[in-house]
């Protein structure tokens, strides 16, 4: 069953009783809350993924709640759990749903260590997987979505999973988290998009998470053999350029958006020196949308090239 | 001063520069990719002093050629040993 297939009121029931269990990806979550406006922006955004039963195997427990004490009326506040414990500060109540976002962002991080994890997006056209790490605020977010929209495949916009024994990519096509003026910009060109809730006055100004395409949720079992890195980088006025990065260089770089190379230890030196000999590196500073969607295109119909190292 | 290489080193060797992975340390270095051949051969003969590197890498070498090359290795040591990758074991 997947979850636009369920009412309003049965995601409510299942959230507030024995919690929902989506499959996403490679993790299944069990999502508890007794907060009306998490089952509406889950089945907005969500809609897409398969609901699993409490009997399937659960990767993570979370839950978004307001606190059993003053704060759950005075200034509401909001707080998220896994496993009943929660290892955030809370926020205000009607940031619940970022909240829940960046909960499950944490627990994929802290415990997926099967993976080496990096800051990453992940999109893929004809077979061609290209990874994107991105430090925050270098418009990786936009651009995944910009080539979302425009027929590309979402592994992920957060964080590329590979495989530390095959390099492959594990899809995790969660919806793409936007802000500030980007939340307007892929309105105007996919007026069509799904949003969740657009939440103002958080840490990273306004949030809004865009609903991953029908295309990336159908395909989420199809791993992605990569073949680019591209690290982006938005710069206002800029004039398009593109530069192929040296592999020392590309690896250093990877290094320094990587959750886990270091606490991988030479697994991680052993996954990074793969991918980093078997893909091409290119750094892309764009203004231009347009010019940067073309880019990926030509590498998407790009001839597959024998590398030297 | 006899050199060794440190234990358990991985390298990755690229066109532009080595990469090394201390597992010692957990650190990882973008190096000089020239170093590799100067790892090579410590590796090769066990221990070595800086004059017999400069020696075998500079074979061949006019008189110009070996000074210049014998600075340049000498800087290429010197980082190593800084950054642990090599270790003197014995002082003269």
């Amino acid at each position: 069953v997947q979850l636009k297939e369920l009412s309003l009121s049965q995601i409510n029931s299942l959230l507030k009783h024995s919690g929902i269990v989506l499959a996403i990806g490679p993790f299944n979550f069990s999502i508890q809350s007794s907060i009306n406006n998490i089952a509406s922006n889950l089945r907005r955004v969500y809609g897409d993924f398969n609901v699993l039963s409490q009997d399937d195997l659960i990767d993570f427990n979370v839950r978004v709640d307001k606190p059993l004490n003053i704060r759950s009326c005075v200034k509401p506040q909001v707080f998220f759990y896994h496993n009943d414990k929660s290892p955030f500060l809370p926020l205000p109540f009607y940031q619940a749903f970022p909240l829940l976002e960046w909960g499950m962002n944490w627990c994929i991080a802290q415990y997926s260590h099967q993976f080496l994890m990096l800051h990453s997006a992940v999109l893929e056209k004809n077979g061609t997987t290209i990874i994107c790490p991105a430090e925050s605020g270098s418009g990786k977010s936009t651009l995944t979505a910009l080539l979302s929209i425009n027929g590309w495949r979402l592994l992920s916009d957060e964080m590329a999973l590979i495989s530390t024994t095959d390099n492959l990519v594990t899809p995790i096509s969660r919806p793409i988290s936007l802000k500030n003026q980007s939340i307007d910009v892929i309105k105007r060109m996919a007026p069509n998009a799904i949003f969740s809730d657009i939440v103002d006055d958080t840490n990273k100004g306004t949030i809004g998470h865009l609903k991953p395409t029908q295309l990336s949720v159908e395909r989420l079992n199809e791993k992605g053999i990569p073949r680019f890195i591209v690290f982006p980088k938005y710069e206002k006025l800029a004039e398009t350029s593109i530069e192929l990065k040296p592999k020392a260089e590309a690896f250093m770089q990877v290094i320094e958006n990587s959750f886990n190379y270091t606490l991988l230890g030479s697994v991680g030196f052993d996954a990074l020196s793969n991918l980093i000999s078997n893909s091409q590196s290119y750094s892309l500073r764009y203004s231009k949308a347009d010019e940067a969607i073309a880019f990926f295109e030509q590498l998407s119909n790009a001839p597959a090239v024998v590398e030297q190292n | 001063m006899l050199l060794k290489v440190a234990e358990q080193l991985k390298l990755a060797l690229f066109d532009d520069g080595l990469v090394v992975f201390d597992p010692n340390s957990g650190q990882t270095h973008n190096i000089d990719n020239n170093s590799f051949e100067i790892l090579q051969y410590i590796q090769t003969v066990e221990s070595s002093s800086i004059a017999d590197i400069t020696q075998y890498i500079t074979t061949g070498c006019n008189e110009n050629e070996k000074t210049l090359l014998s600075q340049y290795i000498q800087d290429i040591i010197n980082n190593l040993i800084q950054l642990n990758i090599i270790k003197v074991v014995e002082c003269n």
